[in-house]
């Protein structure tokens, strides 16, 4: 008996022993406060998401007489998917959502490859510049393009002033090529094709062309070593790049805001915005639900396919000399068709924004019409409600805050970035290793618009120690930083693996605490690796407007937000003007960094 | 950083105080005390007390539905250069929706809230404190009580129907409401998407809460009772259904539907659902728009445009300052003379607050104060109002049908 | 007194054993060499010492002071063991130069001024780097790099210096240098070194004393002459030694009271009498240990030269003797052999015989006796 009790105290000790030895090691007490703050941050809000969808909300009282909020009903479930209501609050937007979401996805992948296939495999002509100029329309928010389309197609159909091609034929346009789904799929394409481009090049780029020639030397014809060898190499590649494409497609508010909301052509994300900017939120919920499930269920369907994991958000930049085909005359052909295709994404667009922001009044293009009052006027002057951008104080607030959202973002993605890959490079293998992986890649699943419209029912209220950050900047820069955590992971996990772990270990034998190791070994040395996701989050997030267009308050107003609501206004010049600052400072921030960190290797995510 | 800690700071603390709803109505009693708002509110203000507290506090924001606050605020600052406006145009519907969600949050950032939307304002955000009425005591004579309780009229605002002028020289093109489903107005007739606009939806919904005034014309029109299509509940229903199987065209912006009907020289102007100080374009950009005011129901759809103080404000003294201001001086009589511009000089001494909505279409609710040129007719007008009640208990039904009607 | 010592210290990694129970004791200011094939658990045993990896079971303890014990699970982290460590990748932060590299771990520690920079102008001149301190590591070479490490333990002045094959990145002249370099500043130091590698040259060369690993399970623990000459077994045999040993299968007889090894046709006759039934036996015999004669004599092995290959001071033949290829090794520089032939003959001193099942030793106790007195 005492021989029992003796051993039980004695595992006791030793399992406090082990309790203390854990939590010493500061590996894994990071992993504990990350594992539990991710879980806050993005386990929860799923949870949330599913419970708001079947309680009854504030705003159902006009419908559910006499039920109390907070109670449990399938409301809206009823409401959205079977009720005279179905049609136009689901069920339409939802094949909207996925025509759109198809096919531009279809056509992101056609272009990437194809540029893809130019920049690596062929010897077209300046190859560098081709290279820099396709990813070029990574540079802008993605619905500059759709307001240039509306400069320029805009028709009678919602009146205000027409559009540049009404203006120069005379003629306006019809309504399917001004609004609704065929230029939401352009303009849709002509930016998001750049993912594509970047996950197939790189992949293409480790494809050895030996592989191929090997094949040529056993007698396969080039479309055969194309379909058996290379193909094969390069599809995990594809199926990555279809997923991510599809996924930021479908979550994309912006483009199918400017070009479909004006007649009602009305996607999964436009619909949300809608419900929720009307304070229904069970519906907004209900349908922030079906899209997430759509982004897994998406996931799901590529790994069974084609068997790809954790692929989805590793990609490079870098091109590697191949084995070049040798385009004989059509190089001139091809190099043209790039420069056609970068005019028509970035040259034109811009082009028309900055007519746009010189017309004094709307619509006329005549050269008598040009006015800097939209860059420097006052208010009064040629317009007596809004003054330029220069001298309108809600702009310029915006634009300070569009800087100090991104650099905050920014300098949150490097921070989590190097605790999780830290921990998990540290703890390779274990459970909590793998734990904290999963979880960082968890905010791919949620669509941008969703993850704002679950951001906006968690923090609308305190929630056990996290106070209600609603209208507060740090929920901005804090969903920004939690969006971007597969990417920040990502890179903070090639940066730490970068480091020979004996660095570190030579410090702790030397006696080295692990606060001094991080100070002045671990977190110089994973810097390098760092900036450059930091510069990916900072210019993600200046342009990024799905994400928060739910979440910005008054005070909080970004740019990228100002400019939206810019857009319900009638002041297309004011957003031409104020388009254009934006694109000013994410390049010009761009190019700041890129000098400062000269020596650091970029990419693009 | 600064302000976001202390963001931060004050949502933590209201977080703390803010875990029991009594301790939140202690917190909002407390606050109408120091305020000296509602009960609080003294029988005779001391103005100058009040404006010496509101330069101390320095600072005020307002959350407005309309684009001329920038305009007001602008005003306000040349009389109080020592206090800051910070006044965002965000429209009726993100105006209540920011309020609500930031006071949930227990961020108190705003002080004034100037917005129409009349059931929300009445049944959700006053009862549930998000605001205050606030009246200054020397108006109260001067306004009529409805205007001011609940809560107080900053405006009367109306949505007209509006006609071109200039191709129907002679007379109104149209006498009867119904007369607008006819073929000849096929895509001719324009409204803004009650989607996102309470006004509009307000509009609709006031429709449907007088189908009997709209069931009775259509018989003076058509001379026999109105046989309401499938599904239709009544007269104004079907109306609004007959208007969009006739191709009502939806704008999303008030201005560009003023600038479709007023367009000077077309041969087929469309009519308009527009707002009625949009009549004031016709100076300004050469419009010839006119309002329909002898058509059959009616042509003017009046509501109210609401001004309050946002509860738990952290400059109730800059806010009463800046109602005061926004009602106009205590001076004004209705025989007051007013000199172009009114943004200037000595008229904006008087008017204050008033003189950048001194135009046709935003009517102050005093009855002390001259009429703006163009509007004189505006008391005898035949006006159309939504009732709180019925807004409240059928905006949802309406904004519902309005989904299902135009998703087809 | 034991400076190091391992009692029964186990490593699993998931369900995989690296290390079974492992008993080592390492004498105070000894140069001690863990050597075996890359896998053989020796790096991993360095760093349970170092404290880089925790045991799962047994006891550890460092100058007296137990700094692991698996009974109630006390482990001392590495930062709190004191000891000195380079590594094979010399572990030099890149972001430091190369006096700040020497000195980080003296700063934090909170040495005076005076002493830091004392320290630090001794270590570099011991090295040598007395111009190289405002430089940043990568742009010396290997050598210099390697040469910080050791600057770096030098001002660390600890009394227990692990290395883990630090010589291995370096060319081959360079290797000899710095092998050189090491012994002398394990001397000077007087300080317990344990040194890990692969390579034997090291091994025998650096060391007082070598523990030969294999599959976590130590082989041998001896002086560089005994794991050299008395192999406890064939592996440590066969893995020391350049070029390898030559190994027979044989028979073994009792005769009249003398051991006699049959192979290949031949006999030896062997000096002390093995307390052994007869049977067959493994024989070895390292290539230098061959007499090899032009003409044919009984008792000796017939063999072709195969090929013939000079190193300098010495020539390997590699031979033939009925298929099985022999290598002998003389002490002189020969191009080419003028016979096709030789005949081997063997020294009974010099044969080794082991157990073909076991592959240990068998001895005679007079032998061991023999040894162990010379010890």
């Amino acid at each position: 008996m005492t021989l029992f009790s003796e051993t039980a105290s004695r595992d006791g000790q030793r399992w406090m022993r082990r309790v203390a030895h854990f939590v010493s090691a500061p590996e894994r007490l990071i992993a504990l406060g990350l594992a539990i703050l991710l879980g806050l941050l993005v386990i929860v809000p799923l949870f949330q998401l599913v419970r708001e969808t079947i309680t009854v909300q504030p705003y159902d009282s006009a419908y559910l007489p006499g039920r109390q909020p907070g109670e449990l009903t399938l409301f809206h479930y009823e409401r959205v998917f079977g009720s005279r209501l179905s049609w136009a609050l689901f069920y339409k937007p939802f094949m909207n959502s996925l025509v759109t979401a198809f096919g531009a996805t279809i056509i992101c992948l056609a272009l990437g490859a194809l540029l893809a296939w130019i920049v690596v495999r062929t010897n077209v002509p300046y190859r560098e510049f081709v290279n820099t100029a396709v990813v070029m329309p990574y540079m802008l928010p993605s619905w500059v393009m759709a307001l240039a389309w509306v400069t320029f197609f805009k028709n009678d159909r919602v009146g205000g002033a027409s559009g540049v091609f009404a203006y120069l034929f005379g003629v306006q346009p019809p309504d399917w090529i001004a609004f609704g789904g065929i230029p939401i799929i352009i303009c849709l394409s002509l930016h998001y094709y750049v993912y594509g481009f970047l996950i197939i090049s790189g992949s293409l780029a480790t494809v050895d062309s030996q592989l191929e020639e090997a094949g040529a030397i056993a007698g396969m014809s080039r479309l055969r070593q194309f379909v058996s060898i290379t193909a094969p190499l390069v599809l995990p590649a594809v199926g990555s790049a279809v997923v991510m494409t599809f996924i930021r497609v479908i979550g994309s508010f912006g483009t199918p805001a400017v070009l479909g909301m004006p007649i009602r052509y009305f996607v999964l994300p436009t619909q949300i915005y809608a419900a929720i900017g009307s304070r229904n939120v069970g519906d907004g919920y209900l349908l922030a639900l079906v899209l997430v499930l759509m982004a897994v269920l998406f996931i799901w369907i590529n790994q069974r396919m084609i068997g790809v994991r954790k692929s989805f958000v590793t990609m490079s930049g870098k091109g590697f000399r191949r084995r070049e085909i040798d385009l004989g005359r059509a190089k001139w052909l091809v190099f043209t068709f790039v420069v056609v295709l970068m005019c028509v994404t970035v040259v034109l667009p811009l082009g028309l924004l900055v007519l746009q922001s010189l017309s004094r009044t709307a619509g006329n293009y005549d050269l008598s019409n040009l006015t800097l009052h939209y860059w420097i006027g006052a208010r009064g002057g040629v317009n007596a409600i809004y003054a330029g951008v220069f001298q309108n104080p809600q702009i310029l607030h915006a634009a300070w805050n569009s800087l100090r959202l991104a650099f905050f973002t920014a300098i949150a993605t490097g921070i989590l970035g190097f605790l999780i890959g830290y921990v998990v490079v540290k703890t390779r293998g274990s459970l909590s290793s793998r734990a904290l992986e999963l979880a960082a890649f968890l905010p791919y699943i949620f669509p941008a618009v969703a993850f704002g419209a679950i951001y906006i029912g968690m923090f609308s209220r305190p929630v056990g120690p996290i106070p209600a950050l609603y209208g507060t900047f740090a929920l901005l820069v804090l969903i920004a930083a939690v969006k971007n955590l597969p990417y920040t992971s990502r890179t903070g996990i090639a940066a730490m693996l970068q480091i020979d772990k004996s660095l570190e270990e030579s410090a702790r034998v030397q006696g080295i605490g692990w606060v001094s190791r991080v100070r002045h070994i671990v977190a110089p040395l994973a810097a390098s690796g760092l900036v450059s996701g930091m510069l990916l989050s900072f210019i993600g997030t200046m342009r990024e407007l799905s994400l928060i267009i739910l979440l910005v308050t008054p005070s909080t107003a970004v740019l990228a937000s100002v400019i939206y609501t810019y857009q319900t206004d009638d002041v297309p010049q004011l957003i031409g003007a104020a388009t254009l600052l934006l694109v000013a400072l994410v390049v010009g921030c761009n190019i700041l960094f890129r000098l400062v960190f000269r020596n650091t290797k970029m990419g693009f995510a | 950083m600064g302000m976001l800690t202390k963001r931060v700071a004050i949502a933590t603390f209201a977080c703390l105080i803010g875990t029991a709803a009594c301790a939140q109505d202690a917190a909002f009693d407390a606050w109408l005390k120091t305020a000296e708002l509602g009960a609080n509110q003294p029988k005779d203000e001391n103005w100058e007390e009040i404006v010496k507290k509101a330069k101390a506090e320095g600072e005020v924001t307002v959350y407005s539905s309309s684009s001329t606050v920038n305009a007001l605020a602008e005003d306000f600052m040349k009389l109080y250069p020592e206090i800051k406006v910070n006044a965002y145009d965000l429209g009726s519907e993100k105006t209540i929706e920011k309020v609500v969600r930031e006071q949930q949050a227990g961020i108190f950032a705003v002080d004034v809230v100037n917005t129409a939307g009349t059931a929300q304002m009445f049944y959700d955000l006053l009862p549930n404190h998000r605001i205050v009425n606030y009246v200054p005591r020397y108006l109260e004579a001067k306004i009529p009580v409805e205007l001011r309780e609940p809560l107080l009229t900053q405006v009367i605002e109306a949505t007209v129907l509006m006609y071109n002028s200039d191709t129907y020289k002679d007379a109104p093109p149209v006498t009867n409401v119904w007369q607008l489903t006819e073929p000849a107005w096929n895509k001719r007739f324009a409204m803004k998407s009650p989607l996102g606009s309470l006004t509009s939806l307000a509009l609709l919904t006031s429709i449907v809460e007088h189908a009997d005034d709209f069931a009775k014309s259509y018989e003076k029109y058509a001379g026999k009772p109105l046989v309401l299509s499938d599904g239709m509940e009544n007269a104004g229903y079907e109306f609004l259904h007959r208007l969009l199987k006739n191709d009502l065209v939806i704008y999303d912006s008030g201005s560009k539907l003023a600038t479709a009907s007023g367009l000077k020289g077309q041969a087929k102007p469309p009519i308009t659902f527009s707002s009625m100080h949009y009549i004031n374009k016709n100076g300004s950009d050469d419009y010839a728009n006119a309002v329909l005011y002898d058509i059959d129901p009616a042509g003017v759809f009046a509501y109210s445009t609401y001004v309050a103080i946002a509860g738990q404000s952290t400059h109730p003294n800059a806010a009463k300052l800046f109602i005061a201001f926004q009602m106009g001086s205590k001076d004004l009589t209705a025989d007051t003379k007013l000199e172009k511009p009114y943004r200037d000089g000595e008229s904006l001494k008087k008017l204050q607050g008033m003189a950048a909505y001194f135009k046709v279409g935003t009517f102050s609710p005093r009855t002390d104060v001259p009429l703006p040129k163009g509007g004189e007719n505006w008391p005898k007008v035949r006006k159309m109002f939504g009732s709180a009640e019925y807004q409240r208990d059928h905006v949802a039904e309406v904004n519902d049908f309005w989904v299902v009607e135009t998703s087809n | 007194m034991n400076e190091v010592s391992l009692k029964g210290i186990t490593k699993y990694y998931g369900a995989h054993l690296a290390i079974p129970p492992l008993d080592l004791e390492i004498p105070k200011g000894k140069f001690v060499t863990l050597l075996g094939p890359s896998g053989c658990g020796k790096t991993t045993t360095l760093r349970v010492i170092a404290g880089l990896e925790q045991p799962s079971g047994g006891e550890l303890t460092l100058a007296g002071k137990t700094v692991y014990s698996g009974r109630d699970g006390s482990f001392v982290p590495p930062e709190k063991r004191g000891l000195g460590f380079i590594f094979q990748s010399y572990a030099l932060w890149p972001n430091m130069k190369v006096d700040k590299n020497i000195t980080l771990a003296l700063h934090q520690a909170k040495r005076p001024k005076d002493e830091i920079d004392a320290r630090l102008a001794e270590a570099l001149k011991k090295v040598q780097l007395e111009q190289y301190g405002s430089r940043f590591p990568s742009e010396q070479s290997g050598g210099q790099q390697q040469r910080v490490a050791v600057a770096r333990l030098i001002a660390a002045r600890n009394s227990i210096l692990l290395m883990d094959e630090p010589l291995s990145n370096l060319d081959a002249v360079l290797r000899t240098e710095m092998r050189t370099e090491l012994k002398r500043l394990s001397r000077d130091l007087g300080a317990t070194t344990v040194y890990v590698t692969h390579d034997q040259v090291e091994a025998l060369t650096m060391s007082d004393i070598i523990v030969v690993m294999k599959d976590g399970v130590i082989q041998q623990i001896g002086s560089p002459y005994e794991i050299y000459h008395e192999p406890a077994n064939l592996f440590v045999a066969e893995f020391i030694g350049d070029p390898r040993i030559n190994v027979f299968d044989g028979m073994l007889e009792q005769r009249n009271g003398r051991s006699v090894l049959k192979l290949h046709g031949v006999e030896v006759m062997l000096e002390q009498a093995i307390a052994r039934e007869a049977g067959p036996v493994t024989c070895a015999i390292r290539p230098e240990h061959f007499n090899l004669h032009e003409t044919a004599l009984d008792n000796r092995l017939a063999a072709e030269v195969d090929v013939v290959q000079p190193t300098g001071s010495q020539t390997i033949l590699s031979l033939s003797a009925n298929g099985t290829p022999i290598t002998a090794l003389i002490p002189r520089f020969v191009e080419s052999w003028p016979s096709a032939k030789v005949w081997l003959e063997f020294v009974a001193r010099n044969m080794m015989v082991f157990d073909p099942k076991t592959g240990k030793i068998i001895t005679s106790t007079a032998a061991t006796r023999a040894r162990s007195n010379a010890a």
